[in-house]
């Protein structure tokens, strides 16, 4: 009968779980790397905090023009870029 | 939610799609394109936020330095107070926890229950075979030229160059008409097949200038017709005409109609896209990398 061999098949576990720790820290490597020119982008080109937003007007759901500036006017808001992809 | 009572106002700028093909949606060419892509992502998160479309020439979107999600707090004399080049929903919150103060009982999206419904669905798709792009690709300036056209762009054309195309003026260009699933359309494979043909200029060699699409026995589909050309240009950065006739009907059979659209196309590297990808006869992203490449991230609920 064989006996199982404990010690081998643990050295496995492990040699797979440091395997995948380095599939896992390489992706977000790559990840971030991918990230940084449009974080440096952002940096140089987005409003500076301290600043007022920018003087442009954009479309309401309906198609009409309305400035930024003038959104919500007497509150806080909050503005994120987004869309369906 | 938990910050509307407390007078925060939220927008959610629409802007140029950040991995076109996804879920099977296209680039949009007119802002009422844009406009149907805002009704679409209402009707798919089923969210109450306050939508609004960035310009065609991606006015704001630019000033935020192209980038595809970020985020800014604004106070209520338009200062900006807060910024980051991708939105972060907790971070958000500790941003609004310090400017408007804390909320009793924070809101988990789990506790939303807003229905996500699914994509568009179209008529069969994975009957013809894709084109495999070249290594590298990346999106080319195009404009339609709309008064050419009686009908929408329901197929609207997706062009790319390989870098050397751009650097040298030789190397290979893919050009692929994709079906607008907002337009619920699909190819009549009844009629005679979709055919493209390009008039360039002097000293423009692009080959085949001619060319067929697909044309299964299937009587309809809607999957992407494609095509590898090879270009040799003096210099890289002219233009070229391109047009390109088909057949459409809608899914629901009210109508089959002919349809030829032209397209201004630039040798030049469109900078306005971010990202190349391929993507399966689902819809879904073909994981298989390029280089540069970095992890899609689709608009979500949680921002």
């Amino acid at each position: 009968m064989a006996v199982p061999n404990h010690k081998a098949s643990t050295s496995r576990i492990k040699a797979g779980l440091l395997v995948g720790l380095l599939l896992y820290l390489g992706s977000n490597t790559a990840f971030s790397q991918a990230r940084q020119p449009l974080m440096e982008r952002f940096e140089s080109n987005a409003p500076q905090i301290g600043e007022l937003l920018p003087d442009i007007a954009i479309h309401d759901d309906l198609g009409n023009l309305v400035n930024i500036r003038e959104l919500a006017n007497e509150n806080y808001k909050v503005l994120v870029l987004g869309c369906l992809t | 939610m938990d910050y509307q009572p407390k007078g925060v106002e939220f927008f959610y700028i629409y802007k140029p799609l950040a991995h076109p093909e996804y879920n099977n949606y296209v680039s949009p060419f007119t802002i009422q394109e844009r406009l149907m892509h805002i009704m679409e992502a209402k009707r798919r998160l089923g969210s109450s936020i306050t939508w609004l479309a960035d310009t065609m020439d991606n006015k704001y979107h630019k000033a935020m330095g192209q980038t595809p999600n970020s985020e800014l707090v604004v106070d209520p004399d338009g200062v900006v107070v807060a910024r980051r080049a991708w939105s972060s929903p907790s971070e958000l919150r500790k941003d609004l926890e310090r400017f408007v103060g804390p909320v009793d009982n924070p809101t988990k999206v789990s506790d939303l229950d807003l229905p996500q419904q699914p994509p568009i669905g179209t008529v069969a798709k994975g009957i013809v075979e894709r084109v495999e792009r070249p290594d590298g690709s990346l999106p080319m300036m195009i404009e339609p030229i709309m008064e050419t056209s009686r009908t929408p762009f329901y197929a609207k054309l997706r062009a790319e160059g390989t870098p050397e195309l751009y650097q040298t003026g030789r190397g290979t260009m893919y050009i692929g008409f994709h079906l607008d699933p907002l337009y619920r359309v699909h190819w009549n494979n009844e009629a005679p097949a979709l055919q493209y043909e390009i008039t360039a200029a002097e000293g423009v060699t692009i080959s085949p200038a001619k060319g067929t699409g697909a044309h299964p026995e299937e009587k309809a589909d809607a999957d992407p017709r494609e095509f590898l050309l090879e270009v040799d240009v003096d210099k890289p950065g002219q233009d070229f005409n391109l047009m390109v006739k088909y057949y459409a009907c809608d899914d629901a059979l009210t109508f089959c109609v002919p349809v030829k659209q032209e397209y201004q196309v630039t040798l030049a590297r469109d900078t306005s896209h971010d990202w190349s990808i391929t993507t399966n006869a689902d819809g879904t992203i073909n994981r298989r990398r390029r280089p540069g490449q970095g992890r899609p991230r689709p608009l979500n609920q949680n921002d």
